[in-house]
């Protein structure tokens, strides 16, 4: 199928006339996934959708037209809407786009994996998703709903360009996620904790999914009677797997060329202090087993390890071939698009900040009144670094010791005055899954060690 | 002549199902076109038209249920998406309260939901109204510029059969589009400002209104001080009151949460949830309304649901499933975004009825309070318990708009807060599928750094 295809994509790329630049993207995503809920299977899926796109560059002007009719006249036709679509917006178009240059290579790239899924039978995985459920809702009679989700997404992805690119990539990630709500009268609370990785099946067997169901359930538990934690400015001890939510939501949006490009909060920071000695930041493409990671981004360009941050100073952005032409730097692979439907916009790939050599108990100890923030939930960004991302539980700290346990509540604070107030990381370093949203989605890595600085509670009251 | 051939695609892949030893089964076929002008950093960025087809089916095997999806219509595909629809069902535990997929009944007339106007639209005719979108921004205020944005016209032809007799289509049009903003003024620099508008037929749909609001909430939102926190009163502007308010009532009133007892309105149906003002219906008929069809994802017809009348909760919102283990009929809110998708309960067209005092005059009735532009934050729709930043929000005291704010968080319980409606405000407008007026809220904790 591959071989067919490229040589279809090789075929029309030749015919492509009149334009300064085309691409082509082949994508097919296969994709299983198990849901179960209160014991009962909610739904098996499997499913395939193939597709290609063309993206044209015709006098400084993008088009893109994408179709899943596969055949010759399909990749005619979306070159001749893509080059039409571009001449279509080259009315108002301001800038003229230009694109840096890049190695053009030739390569293969296949996700390491002990046990493929498409060579495996993925029954074992209803039985897995069937047994999380099953020791989650026997964990307490307070129980009251749960989810368990378990599943694959296989990408098999094909570049070319007319400047001579020709890159496969397979892309293979594995995922599980729990959900379990406590109640007891009127009172509900929520657990959640997912496993996951750009790994074959084996990341099931080294991080199981039923460690995220004990996670879970204990926490919703845990939780139905907790009180709101108080409103207010606080010291806090950030969890190891939260770490990367403020890598990704508070500092690395703002690192995004386009929208340092929108004057974002680093724009002029280059070269400048920004966070504290202790911080270093990375955005990287090639993370072992990332579950952003990518040997080549969705223009073809290799991706790298990007230093955003170093010792507290601002050492760089994250850029597609168009932003690094018009800032003067190397592109840094970061152009990703969701699918054969999206052209590829600046994205994120696994963001974290390093360790440092602290241990949880010396975090903690220092603290007068605080808290211990545990288990993630979504975020915002903004431009101004104002960011928020919620967090699912918030242990109180009361002179340097772990007390009540409180519900989760949203986080808030300016990202650089959160990095600057850093006085210690842990040397406990984990890298996460995660999505993202932009103008499209995409699979991200989001890592780092438990750290201690200052936040917004947004709690109960004071 | 191609809608034709989608029902009768979909009427291929059921059989096939049924050949391969489905008792039941279910195809949903679709085929969408999109043409969209992205925008990004103060310009055009690309022009987009895509198009596909994709068919999702639902084989469900002595009460095993297995759902396969796949972009590709020929036989083979069929063949093989059935197959893998089959075998998802025979690996699939027995679901012992499945009764049946539902059967053919009258489907009502809907109307506005397909306009020649938006599928007569070519490429130039998108970049003029980009072009509208993006000069608003600049016209409106000089101190505001565009982030991104997007305008989208989709055009979706789809089909559904199953193997009781159910077989429906129909074609829609849509065009929608946001704009992000930030503003700038004396080195200082605006959070984000986001607007959305959608519509159905391109009469209804005014690219100048999305530029313009989103650089009036941008440069709003310029030189913002800190307050001191209190607990007092929240106006919602429209988003927010889609966002926090809707999204929690949807929640609540899904007939699966509520069977699995995940719901707070879990046997409150006749009990009084929220102050006598609100009032709340489901309307999936509503003339040109961004979720109206006469069918919904499974095929069964759509209809107009009391939700929340003087307070008091009516009614829970069903597809087959859920309604046929009650004994009883689906409300017609099996929702389904795209063919990958396998059919859950959502909200059609969620309208919650507007009071008769504009945003001005209400605020004229804050002493002291929040006015609220956009919530980013957390929301746990079980418990009903939120917090997050109250961005484009304004400090009002005594009747007037002081000063925007920084580093504010609000947080408050929405079951809670339903019962503290001061005020419903005027106009309604919608928001994602939901429409609303803006809310007058006492109650709310407003939590900040002092």
């Amino acid at each position: 199928m591959p071989s067919e295809i490229l040589d279809l994509m090789e075929n029309a790329l030749e015919k492509a006339l009149n334009v300064d630049f085309i691409e082509l993207r082949f994508h097919e995503r296969r994709n299983f996934s198990v849901n179960v809920k209160n014991g009962q299977v909610e739904r098996i899926i499997n499913g395939s959708i193939r597709g290609v796109c063309a993206r044209s560059l015709v006098n400084g002007c993008w088009g893109f037209a994408s179709t899943t009719n596969l055949t010759a006249e399909g990749f005619a036709s979306i070159i001749e809407r893509s080059i039409k679509a571009a001449k279509a917006s080259s009315k108002y178009k301001r800038r003229t786009v230009k694109l840096e240059e890049r190695k053009t290579l030739k390569d293969e790239y296949v996700t390491p994996m002990r046990k493929d899924p498409l060579k495996i039978d993925v029954e074992n995985l209803v039985n897995e998703a069937l047994e999380v459920d099953k020791t989650v809702r026997n964990f307490s009679e307070l129980i009251a709903m749960d989810t368990v989700s378990i599943g694959y997404v296989n990408d098999q992805l094909i570049y070319v360009s007319s400047d001579g690119a020709r890159i496969r990539q397979r892309i293979v990630r594995c995922s599980g996620r729990c959900q379990v709500i406590a109640r007891e009268g009127g009172k509900i609370a929520m657990g959640a904790d997912n496993v996951g990785a750009q790994s074959g099946l084996e990341i099931f067997d080294e991080t199981p999914l039923m460690n995220a169901g004990r996670t879970a359930a204990e926490r919703a538990v845990r939780l139905v009677n907790a009180r709101m934690p108080k409103s207010g400015y606080y010291p806090v001890v950030l969890e190891n797997r939260i770490v990367g939510l403020l890598a990704h939501e508070a500092v690395g949006h703002t690192a995004e060329a386009d929208l340092v490009f929108s004057k974002s909060y680093l724009s002029d920071k280059l070269g400048v202090k920004v966070a504290s000695d202790l911080i270093t930041l990375v955005d990287d493409g090639r993370y072992p087993r990332g579950y952003g990671t990518m040997m080549y981004d969705d223009e073809g360009t290799p991706t790298q390890r990007t230093v955003i941050i170093e010792n507290g100073i601002c050492k760089g952005f994250m850029h597609s071939r168009e932003t690094a032409y018009e800032f003067g730097v190397e592109p840094t692979g970061n152009a990703r698009a969701w699918t054969f439907e999206y052209d590829p916009l600046v994205r994120m790939r696994n963001t974290y900040i390093e360790p440092g050599d602290y241990s949880l108990e010396e975090l903690i100890e220092d603290i007068d009144e605080g808290y211990y923030l545990v288990g993630g939930r979504s975020g915002q960004a903004d431009s101004t670094g104002e960011f928020m991302f919620g967090v699912q539980e918030a242990i109180k700290i009361e002179r340097g010791k772990l007390t009540e346990h409180c519900r989760g509540v949203t986080i808030s604070g300016n990202a650089f005055e959160v990095l600057k107030n850093v006085d210690a990381i842990g040397k406990d370093f984990v890298m996460r899954r995660g999505m993202c949203g932009k103008e499209q989605v995409n699979y991200v890595g989001m890592g780092g060690a438990t750290l201690r600085t200052k936040v917004i509670i947004g709690g109960g009251g004071r | 002549m191609k809608e034709i051939s989608l029902h009768e695609l979909a009427g291929k892949a059921v059989r096939k199902a049924q050949n391969l030893g489905s008792t039941e089964a279910e195809a949903y076929v679709e085929h969408r076109r999109v043409m969209e002008l992205f925008m990004e950093r103060e310009d055009f960025k690309t022009f987009r038209m895509k198009e596909h087809f994709g068919v999702g089916v639902r084989s469900i095997v002595d009460k095993r249920i297995g759902f396969s999806h796949i972009s590709r219509l020929s036989d083979e595909s069929l063949e093989e998406v059935c197959k893998a629809a089959f075998k998802n069902a025979k690996l699939s535990p027995r679901l012992e309260d499945w009764i049946s997929l539902p059967s053919p009944k009258p489907l009502p007339k809907v109307e506005g939901i397909y306009d020649d106007q938006v599928v007569m639209l070519d490429e130039a005719g998108l970049v003029e109204l980009a072009k509208r979108a993006y000069d608003a921004v600049y016209e409106t205020d000089g101190r505001a510029h565009l982030d991104d944005g997007k305008i989208t016209v989709e055009i979706v032809e789809r089909a559904i059969c199953n193997s009781n007799g159910i077989l429906v289509g129909d074609e829609g049009t849509w065009i929608s589009g946001y704009i992000t903003c930030i503003a700038s003024e004396n080195g200082e620099v605006s959070s984000f400002a986001y607007t959305s508008r959608s519509a159905r037929r391109l009469v209804d749909f005014k690219p100048e209104d999305i530029g313009s609001e989103a650089a009036k909430l941008a440069v709003r939102s310029l030189h913002p001080k800190r307050i001191e926190p209190f607990k007092g009163k929240v106006l919602f502007e429209w988003t927010p009151t889609a966002s926090l308010l809707l999204s929690a009532i949807a929640y609540s009133v899904n007939a699966e949460m509520v069977q699995r007892k995940s719901s707070l309105w879990a046997g409150k149906i006749n009990s009084k949830v929220a102050v006598d003002m609100l009032e709340i219906v489901d309307d999936g008929l509503l003339p040109a309304g961004l979720s109206t069809s006469s069918f919904d994802g499974e095929g069964v017809r759509r209809q107009k649901t009391p939700i929340i009348m003087s307070g008091i909760l009516k009614n829970y919102l069903y597809d087959s499933y859920t309604a046929y283990k009650e004994g009883r009929e689906s409300t017609g809110n099996a929702g389904r975004g795209e063919y990958s998708t396998t059919p859950s309960i959502s909200p059609s067209n969620m309208i919650l009825k507007e009071g008769g005092k504009s945003i001005d005059d209400l605020i004229l009735e804050m002493d002291k309070g929040l006015l609220i532009g956009r919530f980013s934050g957390n929301l746990n729709p079980s418990s009903g318990i939120f917090s997050g930043i109250a961005k484009q929000s304004v400090y009002v005291e005594n009747g007037e708009i002081k000063h925007a704010v920084k580093e504010t968080m609000i947080s408050g319980n929405i079951y809670q807060l339903l019962n503290n409606i001061v005020e419903i405000g005027k106009p309604v407008r919608p928001v994602y599928s939901a429409y609303v007026p803006p809310i007058l809220i006492d109650g709310v904790n407003i939590v900040s750094k002092s």
